[in-house]
């Protein structure tokens, strides 16, 4: 992938590196999918409990005057499929060689920016839905609060475990590196070569061997 | 127990291990903890159940607890089943999760502390939960919970001998050991002693009080003061008094009101005094010492690596009296054996009270040297700003009530709506207040209401820089920045998208270039 290969090598004061620049990586194709199953999932749930309440008690409680509140609930529904693949859209991420960034929203968008070198540890999650379509979410964490500084969800395994090992690098090297000049000509300075749409063979949890 | 074998014999054996099979008991516990911390009100619904059973009632409730400890203890076994962890060169690895996998990757140099804990259901196993520490958060970020003492000792010692490995520069070391020994070669300087006088007016001063007052009077309203003999004979006599006309029931109002704020403005001196009596910080290597209190003497020592941000705070009677507060902020490792000599757990500031602007000034210059206050004016925030507050927020907020209440009772009602724009003066004064400034190196943020407050903070301190960008400010070209520091976050609303872009560019250039440890 050419354009994720950017440097921050420009490092004189006027003429600094521009993150609103950046070309931003789109997440995995399935993301979209994935939230509209979540998003029907959480509707079916409140409608089987509106459903068991009224087949459980004797009490009827479908309120059928409310027939605007059920028909708003359901175009509430729908609407969850028009903007399932906007939201999924409008989310990406960039790494540069000293730096991720992530940006999301629609409406309020936002931009978080992380130095690589302020990293503190990293979790990689994949919940139930997540392994089913192969993806998993990076998290990552600075010493700016107790959650997660940034979460990058719906990357496949490979392009998650990828990046992680490649920030993990960074995040390794450049405290070690205290007094070099901070101009770098390592071949390492580059971003990985990663390719979120693909799909992978390596599963997260995969078994190793225990002694 | 043969756990040790099971384990596997070394801790860097670079390989995936298990815990010892009594870490079931721990993650069982583990689980509790949690379902009584936030899961209480989900067992509601199966109250509900138990209670309006009828008959069966009993074997009910018997079902749902034997379902609940069969599920907890499985729930505890695949936990077990399904946690791994791994040392290899320079990073920790956990794998964990049943339902939702996990995969933590720590590196050595950044653990901070580890900490053994040994919980009684583990004493006749002879494990130990080992926590491992890193910066900024106040609980420790990996936790093995049942692994025996010795092999907890063993990775212990192989992960401090790797990390000092890693960074053999390590400045942290340095400074460590330059506290332990008073080095004899480097001057101790007085920075400030602060006289009686000083702490009268920090007590005079101090907005906490007034937190207080309103609890102090949120209190007093539940009191039935009429249980009380002696109060009621007071009251009548007031009482009596107050018929003689307005007049006196003002006057006794007036001077109940400056007697109570006066009594406050009292405690606060006296509080103030015993906190602070003798107040008095120097500088000597690298670090700051405090010594203050009157019953208790409190001594605090930071190193200079460690200060995060410099806060200059003056609330309104400060700004009367002309005195500023000093706040020096650093990362609040809180819990115990927090690792840093010399500092009290979760105690995560350090405060000069009640000095001089030129102090200030002086203050500031020992702590950043490079920093120049006479950079140029703060930088002010755009009035939409205001706009969004009362036209989005607010009026929002006022609106919905105004129309149900203009229903339920009159159309009159309907006035409410024009609260927000009371107190849009308000907002407009907030609005003044924000400020910001930067020299490349440093950067300035000033936000309050009445009184104000300063931040002061080199940019290589910072952790994150997020940019935010409503459809309003997109159109103005303008943006919101959060700043994130270890232990604050700071936030400028409205600022020019071209300024906020070049903080955050120039904010990430003074990380990434400068790789000097930020603490």
């Amino acid at each position: 992938m050419s354009n994720t290969s950017f440097t921050n090598d420009a490092v004189e004061e006027m003429s600094l590196p521009a993150a609103a620049k950046l070309t931003y990586e789109g997440l995995a194709p399935t993301y979209a999918r994935t939230i509209i199953i979540e998003w029907t999932a959480s509707w079916a749930l409140t409608a089987a409990v509106i459903v068991g309440i009224n087949i459980f008690t004797p009490v009827d409680t479908w309120r059928s005057e409310l027939w605007w509140a059920y028909a708003l609930a359901g175009l509430l529904f729908i609407s969850g499929f028009v903007w399932a693949p906007m939201v999924a859209r409008s989310r990406g991420f960039a790494l540069r060689a000293r730096d991720i960034h992530y940006k999301s929203g629609i409406i309020w968008r936002k931009t978080v920016s992380l130095p690589y070198n302020r990293i503190q540890h990293v979790e990689l999650e994949s919940g139930l839905l997540e392994r089913l379509f192969k993806l998993s979410t990076l998290k990552f964490f600075t010493a700016g609060g107790g959650s997660a500084d940034m979460k990058v969800p719906a990357l496949t395994f490979t392009a998650a475990s990828k990046i992680r090992d490649f920030v993990m690098e960074k995040a390794g090297t450049s405290e070690a590196e205290v007094g070099t000049d901070s101009v770098s000509s390592d071949p390492l300075d580059k971003a990985p070569d990663i390719t979120p749409g693909k799909s992978s063979s390596e599963p997260l949890g995969k078994a190793h061997d225990i002694n | 127990m043969t756990s040790i074998e099971f384990l596997g014999t070394q801790a860097g054996a670079n390989k995936w291990q298990r815990l010892a099979p009594a870490a079931i008991i721990y993650f069982a516990i583990r689980f509790l903890v949690q379902i009584a911390k936030q899961g209480v009100q989900g067992l509601v619904p199966l109250a509900a159940v138990a209670v309006t059973a009828g008959e069966n009632r009993w074997f009910i409730i018997g079902l749902i607890a034997v379902a609940a400890v069969t599920a907890l203890l499985v729930g505890a076994f695949l936990s077990f089943l399904k946690f791994r962890f791994r040392l290899s060169d320079d990073t920790v690895l956990i794998q964990s999760g049943v339902l939702k996998r996990k995969r933590l990757t720590l590196s050595y140099s950044r653990i901070q502390n580890i900490v053994f804990k040994q919980p009684i259901y583990f004493r006749p196993f002879g494990l130990v939960v080992l926590g491992i520490e890193s910066a900024g958060s106040s609980s420790e970020e990996v936790s093995l919970g049942g692994i025996p003492r010795a092999l907890a000792e063993e990775i212990r010692t192989s992960v401090f001998t790797r990390k000092s490995n890693l960074a053999p520069n390590n400045i942290d070391t340095q400074n460590e050991d330059a506290a332990d020994i008073p080095a004899d070669d480097a001057v101790t300087e007085e920075v400030i002693r602060q006289p009686l006088s000083e702490l009268v007016r920090y007590g005079l001063s101090n907005s906490q009080i007034w937190v207080f007052a309103s609890l102090g009077a949120a209190l007093a309203a539940q009191i039935e003061w009429d249980d009380y003999e002696v109060l009621s004979g007071l009251q009548g006599q007031l009482n009596a008094l107050a018929e003689q006309g307005q007049f006196i029931a003002a006057m006794i109002a007036v001077s109940g009101i400056i007697l109570s704020i006066v009594l406050l403005l009292g405690i606060s001196v006296i509080g103030a005094i015993i906190t602070y009596y003798d107040y008095h910080l120097t500088w000597s290597g690298g670090r700051f010492h405090r010594t203050r209190g009157l019953f208790e003497r409190h001594e605090t020592s930071l190193p200079e690596i460690k200060i995060q941000s410099l806060v200059i705070r003056q609330s309104w009677p400060a700004r009367v009296l002309n005195r500023f507060h000093i706040q020096l902020k650093q990362v609040g490792f809180s819990g115990p054996g927090g690792g840093q000599p010399g500092m009290q757990g979760g105690n995560s500031k350090l405060l000069v009270p009640s000095v001089t602007n030129v102090f200030v000034q002086k203050f500031s210059r020992m702590v950043y040297p490079e920093f120049d206050w006479s950079l140029g004016k703060l930088k002010k925030i755009h009035r939409a700003y205001t706009h969004r507050i009362v036209l989005w927020i607010m009026m929002p907020i006022a609106v919905i009530p105004a129309i149900i209440m203009s229903f339920a009772l009159s159309p009159a009602a309907l006035a409410v709506t024009a609260l927000p724009l009371l107190l849009a003066p308000a907002v407009m004064l907030r609005r003044a207040r924000y400020g910001y400034a930067t020299d490349g190196i440093y950067g300035i943020v000033r936000s309050g209401f009445i009184g104000h407050r300063l931040t002061l903070f080199p940019f290589y301190k910072v952790q994150t820089v997020q940019l935010w960008q409503s459809p309003g400010q997109r159109k103005k070209r303008l943006a919101s920045l959060t700043i994130k520091l270890a232990g604050t976050s700071l936030e400028i609303p409205y600022m020019a998208l071209e300024d906020a872009e070049q903080w955050r560019d120039t904010i990430l250039f003074q990380i990434e270039s400068r790789n000097e440890t930020w603490m």
